[in-house]
């Protein structure tokens, strides 16, 4: 694989481009993640094809030769008021961000697919070059575009670090914000900028339709791995450089069958996203079934032994018991006997006693609280197994000797 | 005026109008761009199976494709508990990826010309007609025609339960309506909307046209059985405005020794949208300044809607 870099010098700067496109998207979709505006992105995305279109036509109009920084620029400047009169259409328009959104995205992107049609009819140039700026072209990435994406992708980290406070800030409580004298517009309007030259700066490699691909995977998958933001950025950072090294190799090399850039992109940093979905230590699907299985166990120990204790007192001859629960109880000897006919051992009556006392403690509480008679029991047979210890509740109550039914609140010792 | 294609023209925008107000009511609006980026792969493997292009089972593919997507977003957000629109991100731009991956390793010969995925193919796909009572009428327009009939019927039969489950779909579990399954069948309009219309008029149009008449009908408007028939209508009102747009605007555009002729009718139908979205925003934003003056006070400020 990497004989192919000495062998084709572009394929250098392609992946490298990719990489620091990852990097970009990575940090700026970490911050539109967290406000809860990463579909704003792809808004942005569609909203650069009338500038870019304009562009083409003035240079050409002005007979100057066409530059990718021209181009470029012109989709920023429609991009950003494309997203400018999102907020516009909300507060004139009566509309929802969402469809606020909706609108300029398809109004914008039919513009720009107007100015295409006066582009197919120029002389000679045609519509040449535009059409990679639809689905991107990793491969026609050169060394001046890679600098170029590589000092986009340098001066958004440099702000993200400048304004880390105050962009933490406006992405968990941008009310607060306000009141602390950031101005939550102007934070927004920060973000927003980044936001529009990230997507510019993604257009060239991976088209508009999938520029909102690298600003929402890799955070929403970094997002699995921490709660902390700057690890999130890293995290996230890394994934979408990641993504765009593999997919840009991939694209390139024959192992992938030569797939195009954009998708492979994409692909790559999906792949990522499904993994850390399944597999991340807290927040993944493996760890949080684990959690659910190790709680339901432990819940179906605790009534076992509470339904043993209650047997005891009404003096009833205790029924049989499953034999996985049997089991894991008398591993803890809490049990003995056999699974037929269990009987509680002097810990487990403890043990047992203070799992009545808390269930009967918080039917006081819920009594006190004006829960009707009847669903005492059930609410308080959900809350017994939480954290609140028999004591707090004890003090809530005031002591009581009895619960609501009458039964008497078992003392441990 | 050209008559076919702008009936052709019309029909799409009126078929794509309708799921669209129900995707704005229940703040889905972007549902619509997602939905018509993630049918790609249901199209292409429609195609790849039975060889067919915006025949039955494209369609059949793309209303596949359509609910997966829902269903899959929703799956990942609760499954994962990934924010709702990072979800909808996530999930429609790796279906689009998967797309055209797909296309570019099996389907060489799947037309994804760029022109047409744009603007449709509305002037030349006129040219192959059927003869229908002694008039020749052309293909394109059945399969939108078809949609729009359905699509008409199926709000008209089922108004009260998409109703119900637009503006309170806590109330419609409990009615026993199940929202989900209500979901994925609006999804899969969405997306056979979306994809019978595509060939024809191009996704610029399609994209506008889920959206934009939705959201001026319901601005307009708030009563839903008002606002239903009115996106329909604005919908079709595009199709002249967009016409006179295309052929009027361009020459004055030229420049130099460059002349411009008429652009294609479909992008310039989304762009006619958008100023009747523009204008209507404008009307109702005078009507409330004079209603605040004649009668000053909070009771004229209306909740937002869409």
């Amino acid at each position: 694989m990497f004989s192919s870099f000495t062998s084709n010098p572009n394929l250098l700067w392609a992946s490298a481009g990719c990489a620091a496109l990852g990097v970009l998207g990575g940090v700026v979709g970490t911050f539109l993640l967290l406000r809860k505006r990463s579909l704003l992105a792809d808004a942005v995305s569609h909203a650069t094809l009338p500038g870019v279109v304009a562009a083409f036509l003035a240079s050409y109009a002005m007979g100057m030769p066409r530059s990718l920084g021209v181009l470029l620029a012109g989709g920023l400047v429609s991009g950003l008021a494309g997203a400018a009169a999102v907020p516009f259409l909300r507060r004139h328009a009566r509309l929802k961000e969402d469809a606020a959104i909706a609108c300029v995205l398809a109004a914008w992107y039919a513009l720009g697919a107007f100015g295409l049609g006066l582009v197919q009819q120029l002389q000679g140039g045609g519509q040449a070059g535009l059409e990679k700026f639809l689905l991107g072209q990793a491969a026609g990435i050169v060394a001046s575009d890679a600098w170029l994406l590589g000092l986009g992708a340098l001066g958004v980290c440099a702000v993200a670090v400048l304004c880390y406070k105050e962009l933490r800030l406006a992405a968990f409580d941008p009310g607060f914000a306000s009141v602390s004298g950031f101005g939550a517009h102007r934070l927004d309007a920060l973000l927003l900028a980044l936001t529009g030259v990230a997507v510019v700066l993604a257009l060239p490699a991976v088209g508009l339709a999938l520029a909102v691909a690298m600003m929402v995977i890799p955070p929403a998958a970094a997002r699995f791995w921490s709660d902390r933001l700057w690890a999130l950025l890293v995290v996230s950072a890394a994934m979408g450089a990641a993504s765009g090294l593999v997919g840009a190799l991939a694209s390139a090399t024959a192992w992938a069958g030569a797939w195009p850039t954009g998708p492979a992109v994409v692909l790559f940093a999906a792949l990522l996203f499904c993994v850390s979905a399944l597999a991340a230590p807290r927040r993944g699907m493996v760890a949080r079934a684990w959690r659910h299985l190790v709680a339901s166990l432990r819940i179906a120990e605790e009534d076992a032994l509470a339904a043993l204790w209650r047997m005891e007192e009404h003096r009833i001859h205790a029924p049989a018991m499953p034999g996985s629960v049997f089991l894991r109880l008398r591993r803890r000897g809490w049990v003995e006997g056999e699974a037929q006919a269990p009987r509680l051992t002097l810990a487990g009556r403890t043990e047992a006693a203070l799992l009545v006392k808390t269930h009967r403690l918080w039917e006081a509480y819920l009594s006190a609280a004006n829960l009707p008679a009847d669903q005492l029991h059930g609410a308080a047979h959900q809350l017994e197994h939480g954290a609140i210890s028999p004591e707090r509740l004890a003090a809530e109550t005031g002591h009581p000797a009895r619960d609501p039914h009458g039964r008497d609140i078992p003392s441990v010792p | 005026m050209p008559f076919w294609p702008l009936l052709t023209a019309a029909c799409c925008a009126a078929a794509c109008a309708l799921p669209g107000t129900f995707l704005v009511l229940r703040r889905l609006s972007l549902l619509g761009d997602a939905l018509s980026h993630a049918v790609l792969p249901g199209v292409v493997v429609a195609y790849l199976f039975a060889g067919d292009r915006g025949g039955p089972m494209t369609l059949l593919g793309a209303a596949v494709a359509g609910a997966g997507t829902a269903l899959l977003t929703e799956w990942v957000r609760a499954k994962t508990r990934t924010e709702e629109s990072a979800a909808l991100g996530v999930v429609f731009s790796t279906l689009f990826a998967i797309g055209l991956v797909l296309i570019s390793k099996y389907g060489r010969e799947v037309d994804l010309d760029l022109d047409c995925v744009l603007f449709g193919s509305l002037e030349s796909s006129l040219y192959e007609t059927v003869s229908v009572a002694g008039q020749p009428v052309p293909k394109a327009l059945f399969a939108p025609a078809a949609v729009l009939v359905f699509g008409a019927a199926f709000a008209v039969l089922c108004f009260k339960e998409l109703r119900l489950a637009a503006f309170d779909p806590a109330l419609a579990r409990a009615m026993g309506l199940r929202p989900v399954l209500l979901h994925a069948v609006l999804c899969a309009w969405t997306a056979v909307a979306c994809v019978a219309c595509f060939r024809v008029v191009g996704s610029v149009l399609v994209l506008g046209m889920l959206v934009i008449p939705p959201a001026t009908a319901l601005l307009l408007s708030r009563r839903l059985a008002l606002a239903l028939p009115l996106a329909a209508v604005l919908a079709v009102a595009c199709a002249p405005l967009g016409f006179w747009l295309a052929t009027r605007v361009p020459p004055l555009l030229s420049f130099g020794d460059t002349k411009f002729r008429a652009v294609p009718m479909t992008p310039a139908m989304g762009v006619a949208s958008g100023l009747l979205l523009l204008a209507a925003a404008g009307g109702m934003a005078l009507m409330r300044r004079r209603n605040r003056r004649l009668a000053p006070g909070p009771a004229h400020e209306s909740a937002a809607i869409g």
